[in-house]
């Protein structure tokens, strides 16, 4: 429900134009948040490419390097960690498994969350109320336990991660989604549908989704961000992906021991999540704003 | 109303039912507790006299009816790693969390509603840049992080506060800040957002042409409307307080219910997962409830049927 | 043996002058009171004595509660409740004990006390995790008040019950209040006595005016836990505690070099070792793969940089201070030539082929992940391809429980028997729960070793089966720890083999 209040009502009827649409997207502030986002997502694409050194390569000779310009070698531009690992190498790496881990994470619980709110809100009455009393469960068991029990069962792996994450990330999406869909059912277009003998999952897919598909977009993107705070929540806790997989959550996790003696270690990450976070909000206020007539 | 009421409160035990459900199921998922609380000399009829005396050799479904039964009940039995009622372990660790999470709410509020609504009002000014960029790293600093970097300045170089445990308000100065400020994030892009729509909307411009005050029209008309979703938040959020305060309460070794509840989740101390699990499902449905009913009395266009 | 720190005679006329109030629990110690505050990452989990063995708990207790031996620093045992003790025929041990010794309500310790505490362990009922201590006493007898035998089911060269470990209790005020009381309401004879505790957040102890062994010079203690290093080092740093344990290595230098902070440390008796799961099908059980990766390892790279130096070499499981221990047992050292070598005769040239998970906890012993990690980085370069797989300890334990870790996994040994008896049936005889390894003709030797009453045919038996674990190399033989703790300056203190933290064995200068 929080995340519904962040978002506008949606432009039901008044999708705009797709040049107006790009016309309002093109302010710079959407634009850097665009290319930051674009950024990350060349990172990920290119890591092998990118990086100088391979992201799992230990040298205990080389251990807790300093960055270059701090007296460090320039082999290793960011410094290494307490395995005489490349940071920069890491990094590059840490931003393919943030967008896979964002994007694999987001799917799953908008699956899940926008077919159970369009049902609970289409449908409504005893279905409803379950799914809605499911929901409550599921908001009002601890996290930390179910991610135990997942990676508990199925192993510690980038998949259980994603799993965990994805699970439990679809209360949100049913909140809004449900609200939506309750708001259009009675609406005249809608109506007509129903009168011109459409199935309800027609009325669902061709006339609900539609226009439920921005707050969904912008709701999507800021969670993007929350999977990869979570990330490294599951880290420090030890439930994370496994070591030789560099993600910037285990990397934050293993240098908030060194923040005072080593502080490189956490820190670039640390900005590379940052950086991450404001381009997907910037983006995201951007869509936003594009998406909701009002805010013109 | 009443209807309502009936309607909700049924559903509110469905939902804590539901919990004791998942917990159960869960539990018996993540493994044995015998081999987590015998040393590792301890023989294989060692572990099954542990593991009778336990009950945990019944079969599944006889465990399941126990402690349904205990749980109708109130009795949650002994825990198995401090050898004491599980119910009152987890009861004697509400006022510590209560009392960090609820100093950490309000700090989130008071910071964030006031600067989410100037943010709101002087748009794209250097206040909301400021605000906005507060919020940025409230959202994308790991709890830990900014805990031990707190830790580190306030504590060890300025001697300003101290880092760990309770005493008096200086303790909860530190992990106060931690544990609020990915809350104060959510809620000052909410109340923004909220802030800008409501600003934006027709009564509004109306308000504006017939000349009411700014001061006037923000605080009586703007911000009494975007109360509604701010509610919810704090609602919702106070659920999420009590999640992370595992974190903040391991980094400044408060004696509060996450740490309780995070160990005994290592531990596979089953009653008091449970009864930590089930005592925070009970509060938050009624925190839920409660904030349902506050709508109706903040918002009188909203009606139950 | 039992040096007791010096106190300067003004804080001893002092704490003469408050003791009285302080025993009767009164609210705050006064200013001139000494007051250790000590942080261990975790906190007791019962004040009941006789329940657990985690260390965290046996460190409140062992304030609090007497034991009838001690062992000095150096591991040799000592006198304690009882003043001597031997063995009197192949299965009876006889126990003299000290007179005049009390609990704190006044009760005198006798051997009905001794005898109720080995039955309360023993009794299946309790579900003790105690109770492999005492499985080996068949029965306790007293002839009189201050005499107490342990008789064993077996003849056995090994003092029973773990007299250094084991707390006496006072068995009238147990059946008095029953089980459950005990767990926040101690009573026992010991230095310290119980004053409050707020669990996860203190536990505060007073000396003990009337204690057999005199008021120790310390008159208050707090434990405090800290669960998260860095916090702990930062409490520490501020002066919010007097003493840290598991000290991160890399704070080393930042504690030695702070104002008020000193460093100490102790040659742990606990051991890190791979092992190779040779009761599951794979390459692991090929002896001469086993051996390649104990060349491959490079011990003293991995203790220079994971461990900042803080660790010892290991040459057999049992550590060169316990009984049993053989110096004739030579190291694997770093050669990796040898590895490939071995490795191409076992058929895995250049290591082609191998793909090979290693095991191991997070967060249960020092440095563990990121030791799994080098020591997987070690072992690729031999060719082979090592994986680590990395899980939260309970879900760990379960699977080595079940034997179902393979086929490398790390595992760390501490034990404070000071015999090599309990470490060599327990991790490598074939029917122990946990062991992964199966040799009969190393099981007849270590069964014997463990009846066998003369003590130099005993070592001869242990020779023998730590040199068949040598050339069988079930493990990969790693190091023993080296404890690091932070201590401030005031507080003098030797750290100890046995990770215990005895208060009376502590002093502060001002």
């Amino acid at each position: 429900m929080i995340a519904a209040a962040e978002l506008p009502a949606p432009a039901a009827d008044a999708v705009p134009g797709r040049r107006r649409f790009i016309a309002l997207l093109a302010t710079p502030a959407t634009l850097a948040g665009g290319l930051i986002v674009a950024l990350v997502v060349i990172c990920a694409l290119f890591a092998p490419w990118l990086a100088p050194h391979d992201p799992n390569a230990q040298n205990l000779a080389e251990a807790a390097k300093p960055p270059a310009w701090l007296g460090g070698s320039t082999a290793y531009l960011l410094g290494t960690d307490h395995l005489g690992r490349d940071i920069l190498s890491r990094t590059i790496w840490g931003a393919r498994v943030a967008a896979i881990v964002g994007f694999s994470v987001v799917l799953i619980g908008c699956s899940i969350g926008v077919s159970l709110g369009m049902i609970a809100g289409y449908v409504g009455g005893l279905l409803d109320d379950l799914i809605a009393r499911v929901a409550d469960v599921q908001l009002a068991f601890p996290f930390i336990l179910l991610a135990i029990a997942v990676v508990g069962v199925l192993g510690p792996s980038l998949w259980t991660v994603i799993l965990t994450l994805g699970v439990t990330s679809w209360v949100q999406y049913v909140r809004i989604v449900r609200a939506e869909t309750l708001s259009l059912r009675d609406r005249d277009f809608v109506q007509a549908a129903i009168a011109g003998g459409a199935s309800r999952a027609r009325i669902l897919m061709r006339h609900i989704l539609p226009n439920i598909a921005s707050p969904i977009t912008v709701l999507a993107t800021f969670e993007v961000a929350r999977t990869v705070i979570l990330e490294s929540a599951l880290s420090y806790l030890g439930l994370g992906v496994p070591a030789t997989v560099p993600t910037w959550g285990t990397m934050l996790a293993d240098g908030r021991q060194y923040l005072d003696t080593a502080w490189w270690m956490g820190t670039f990450p640390g900005l590379a999540v940052s950086l991450t976070v404001l381009g997907i909000n910037l983006f995201g206020d951007g869509l936003r704003d594009a998406l909701d007539p009002r805010s013109r | 109303m009443t209807a309502f009421l009936i309607r909700r409160i049924a559903g509110a035990f469905g939902v804590v039912a539901g919990v004791a459900v998942v917990v159960f199921i869960i539990l018996h998922l993540t493994g044995d507790p015998a081999a987590a609380m015998m040393p590792l000399e301890s023989t294989q009829a060692e572990i099954a006299a542990f593991r009778h005396a336990q009950g945990f050799d019944r079969p599944l479904w006889v465990q399941f009816a126990s402690f349904a039964w205990n749980l109708l009940h109130g009795n949650f039995g002994l825990s198995l790693r401090h050898g004491e009622p599980a119910l009152g372990l987890a009861l004697e660790r509400v006022p510590a969390s209560a009392e960090l999470a609820v100093t950490a709410l309000v700090l989130a509020v008071v910071v964030a509603v006031p600067a989410g609504t100037v943010a709101a009002v002087k748009r794209n000014s250097a206040l909301d840049v400021a605000a906005r960029l507060l919020a940025l790293v409230g959202q994308s600093t790991p709890v830990y992080w900014l805990g031990i970097m707190l830790i580190l300045i306030f504590g060890v170089q300025l001697g300003w506060f101290p880092v760990s445990g309770t005493g008096g308000w200086q303790h909860l100065v530190l992990p106060a800040i931690t544990l609020a400020m990915f809350t104060m994030a959510r809620i000052m892009r909410l109340t923004r957002g909220s802030m800008l729509d409501v600003l934006q909307s027709d009564y509004l411009r109306t308000a504006v042409a017939k000349g009411v005050g700014s001061f006037r029209l923000i605080w009586h008309h703007a911000l009494r409307n975007a109360w509604l979703p701010i509610v919810t938040a704090i609602g919702i959020e106070l659920g999420t307080l009590l999640s992370q305060a595992i974190i903040t309460e391991t980094i400044f070794s408060w004696p509060g219910i996450g740490r309780l509840a995070y160990q005994a989740i290592l531990d596979r101390d089953y009653p008091v997962v449970e009864a930590v699990v089930i005592l925070g499902a009970v509060s938050f449905v009624v925190i839920n409830l409660v904030v349902d009913l506050a709508y109706a009395a903040l918002d009188p266009r909203i009606r139950y049927e | 043996m039992l040096e007791r720190p010096s106190t300067p005679l003004a804080v001893r006329l002092l704490v003469a002058a408050l003791c009285g109030g302080a025993l009767a629990g009164s609210a705050l110690p006064a200013q001139a009171d000494s007051t250790v505050t000590i942080s261990q990452g975790v906190d007791p989990v019962t004040m009941d004595p006789l329940k657990r063995t985690i260390t965290p708990t046996q460190n409140a207790s062992m304030n609090m509660f007497d034991t009838l031996l001690r062992h000095d620093r150096e591991g040799k045992i000592v006198p304690w409740l009882a003043t001597s003790w031997k063995h009197v025929a192949p299965t009876v041990w006889e126990f003299k004990l000290r007179k005049g010794v009390t609990f704190w309500n006044g009760d005198p310790l006798t051997s009905a006390d001794v005898k109720f505490t080995v039955e309360k362990i023993k009794d299946p009922a309790e579900g003790s995790e105690q109770g492999p201590r005492v499985n080996t006493i068949a029965r306790v007898e007293t002839p009189d008040a201050y005499t107490v035998r342990y008789v064993t089911f077996k003849p056995t060269a090994i003092v029973p019950g773990y007299p250094w470990t084991t707390s006496i209790v006072d068995a009238k005020y147990w059946k008095e209040h029953g089980n459950e009381y005990q767990a926040e309401h101690p009573m026992g004879s010991g230095a310290y006595v119980f004053q409050s505790w707020r669990k996860d957040e203190e536990l505060d102890l007073n000396a003990n005016p009337k204690w057999w062994h005199g008021k120790p010079p310390i008159d208050h203690a707090i434990f405090k836990p800290i669960p998260e290093a860095a916090s702990r080092v930062a409490a520490l740093r501020t002066g919010e505690t007097d003493l840290i344990t598991n000290v991160p290595p890399q704070y080393e230098a930042q504690i030695s070099g702070g104002r008020n902070t000193k460093i100490e440390s102790a040659r742990s008796d606990r051991v890190l070792f791979i092992a190779f799961n040779t009761t599951k099908p794979g390459p692991q059980q090929n002896k001469l793969l086993r051996r390649a990766f104990n060349y491959a390892v490079d011990v003293p790279a991995l203790i220079r940089t994971v461990l900042g130096g803080h660790g010892y070499p290991a040459s057999t499981p049992v550590p060169p201070n316990f009984t049993g221990f053989s110096a004739k047992i030579p190291f694997y050292h770093h050669d990796l030539a040898k590895a490939k070598q071995l490795l191409a005769k076992a058929g895995y040239p250049d290591g082609k082929g191998l793909e090979l998970v290693l095991n191991a906890p997070v967060g249960r012993y020092n440095r563990d992940k990121e030791l799994a990690e080098a020591i997987a980085g070690q072992l690729s370069e031999t060719g082979a391809k090592v994986t680590t797989k990395i899980q939260e300890w309970t879900t760990y334990v379960n699977q080595t429980s079940q034997r179902a870790l393979t086929p490398l996994y790390m595992l760390g040994w501490g034990d404070n028997s000071y015999d090599a008896d309990n470490t060599l049936t327990s991790l490598f005889e074939s029917n122990a729960r946990i062991s992964t390894y199966a040799n009969p003709a190393y099981d007849t030797l270590v069964d014997a070793a463990r009846y066998e009453v003369d003590s130099g045919k005993r070592q001869a038996l242990y020779d023998k089966a730590l040199a068949i674990l040598h050339d069988d190399a079930p493990w990969i033989f790693l190091f023993q720890y080296d404890d690091l703790y932070g201590t401030s300056k005031r507080l003098q203190w030797r750290a100890r083999a046995d990770e215990s933290l005895a208060v009376d064995e502590m002093s502060l200068s001002n």
